[in-house]
């Protein structure tokens, strides 16, 4: 199956405190990859870094065959939502959408994908008057409008109410079964469960553990979710005890 | 779509064309009250006797409000883009952070040069007209008056962009839209007062200006330009 990312050794440090540490992993072609990880383990670094919005201090990072730290063509192929979306205010969806394929040099059916996104009769309201959800699925809308092979996303079901959490979780999966790969990135053990394809744990600096969603929820059980967490807070062999219960 | 188009998209334009037409009501206004002060008031208003010294005078206080407004604006296109939260979704877009940066440069020329100008000429205009109908200025503006009001007008213009660059700059550094304002208030403490005393060498004298503050503002765009190419989010 064709890599689509391909991080390999990274390192990364503010000051003296090193937030990635030797990281490596890889997302193929077509899947959801959850990236997990306590809050401040670095999971938005390393977004930012396939990103190229920041440098790395060592190792390298291959999007789509491209190293990522060369040129910023490559980005034309990535979709991308970073923290909470931000808009120019006084502008409607419609028109940010618009603007945005225009940077991306690419067209697309607007209207098509603010319904996608369940936002279909909004397009002409300022993004002023939208509540936190509707700019939530205005940034889906917007990292996905120019079709990207990669698609990145922050935690980005913050913000939504259940049966949008439902929605987008299944706009997920269909954008992953038309073969985009999604890079989704979340501390909450639940929300990527139900979504990705393989989860990576990201502990340490590092990827401490890595494993596909169905087989090690099928291992584990009930006791999955607090595996995961045990590995989150570094605690393997609790973990490791928790498996053998579990079975 | 020009990548020119949708910056301009990006900025409230109606708020700027609000802002120039504020500066050029007040200094319409003051220099009403000059032209006044120069045919009715006494002699030590003999100053606002001659076109020359008028022009001077109204010139060097447009370029300071627009200067201000200059500074603003750049604070606002450039310092407020890289500094705030736009600047993840910025810089994603398959662009050169140069280019991007350009097209902003250029949006701060083209409203501080333009509504700097429009604003100087306007105000002169009206100037000229309201002292034929009321018949007050003794004096009529010399050859070249035309010429050199609309030259060292467009010269204002562009120094009030530089003004702007080297503020904005200033900002980004500190990472402050203040920093930039700030920055402009300072400058715009001593350069009108040159500005005011050109008197019938205002053209080399803009010009000489120009060229002064032009190489200060390369400079700081070299700086800025550096620093938006290595920024890390």
């Amino acid at each position: 199956m064709e890599k689509v990312v391909e991080v390999r050794s990274v390192c990364k440090s503010y000051g003296s405190s090193q937030v990635i540490n030797n990281c490596s992993f890889e997302i193929r072609s077509g899947e959801i990859y959850g990236l997990l990880g306590v809050n401040g383990a670095g999971k938005t670094t390393l977004m930012k870094m396939i990103l190229g919005l920041q440098r790395l201090d060592g190792g390298s990072i291959y999007v789509l065959g491209k190293e990522a730290d060369g040129g910023r063509k490559y980005l034309s192929d990535i979709g991308s939502m970073i923290e909470m979306p931000v808009f120019y205010e006084h502008l409607n969806a419609e028109e940010l959408l618009s603007m945005h394929l225009a940077l991306m040099e690419k067209k697309a059916d607007i209207p098509e994908v603010l319904a996608l996104v369940g936002l279909g009769g909004a397009g002409k309201k300022p993004v002023s008057q939208y509540s936190l959800g509707m700019k939530q699925r205005l940034g889906i809308a917007r990292a996905i409008i120019h079709r990207p092979r990669l698609l990145i996303l922050d935690e980005p079901l913050n913000g939504l109410d259940p049966i949008a959490i439902t929605e987008m979780r299944e706009l997920m999966r269909k954008l992953s079964a038309a073969g985009i790969s999604i890079l989704l990135s979340s501390h909450i053990v639940g929300e990527i469960r139900h979504t990705a394809d393989r989860i990576g744990i990201l502990s340490g600096g590092y990827i401490r553990q890595e494993f596909a969603v169905e087989e090690t929820a099928a291992q584990y059980g009930e006791g999955f979710e607090d595996y995961v967490v045990c590995v989150m807070a570094g605690n393997d062999s609790e973990g490791a005890a928790l498996k053998r219960g579990g079975m | 779509m020009s990548l020119y188009k949708i910056e301009m998209n990006k900025i409230q334009l109606s708020a700027y064309l609000w802002a120039a037409a504020g500066i050029f009501a007040c200094v319409l206004g003051i220099g009403l009250l000059f032209l006044f002060l120069g045919a009715y008031g006494g002699e030590e208003d003999a100053l606002f006797t001659s076109w020359n010294r008028l022009y001077a005078l109204l010139t060097a206080i447009t370029f300071a409000c627009f200067s201000i407004f200059s500074a603003v604006a750049a604070a606002r296109v450039i310092v407020d883009e890289y500094c705030g939260k736009n600047a993840v979704i910025l810089l994603t877009y398959p662009l050169e952070r140069k280019k991007i940066l350009n097209t902003k440069c250029l949006i701060v020329l083209c409203l501080t040069a333009v509504s700097g100008y429009a604003s100087n000429v306007a105000v002169m205009g009206i100037l000229y007209i309201t002292a034929g109908i009321f018949g007050i200025m003794p004096e009529q503006p010399g050859k070249y008056f035309l010429i050199s009001l609309l030259l060292s007008s467009a010269l204002a213009g562009i120094l009030a962009f530089e003004m702007g660059i080297i503020s904005g700059a200033a900002g980004w550094k500190r990472r402050s839209t203040i920093t930039a304002v700030v920055c402009s208030v300072i400058l715009m403490c001593f350069v009108p007062n040159l500005i005011a005393g050109l008197g019938k060498h205002m053209v080399w004298g803009m010009l000489l200006l120009v060229m002064v503050f032009g190489l200060a503002a390369e400079i700081m765009y070299q700086m800025l330009a550096k620093g938006i190419e290595r920024m890390e989010i």
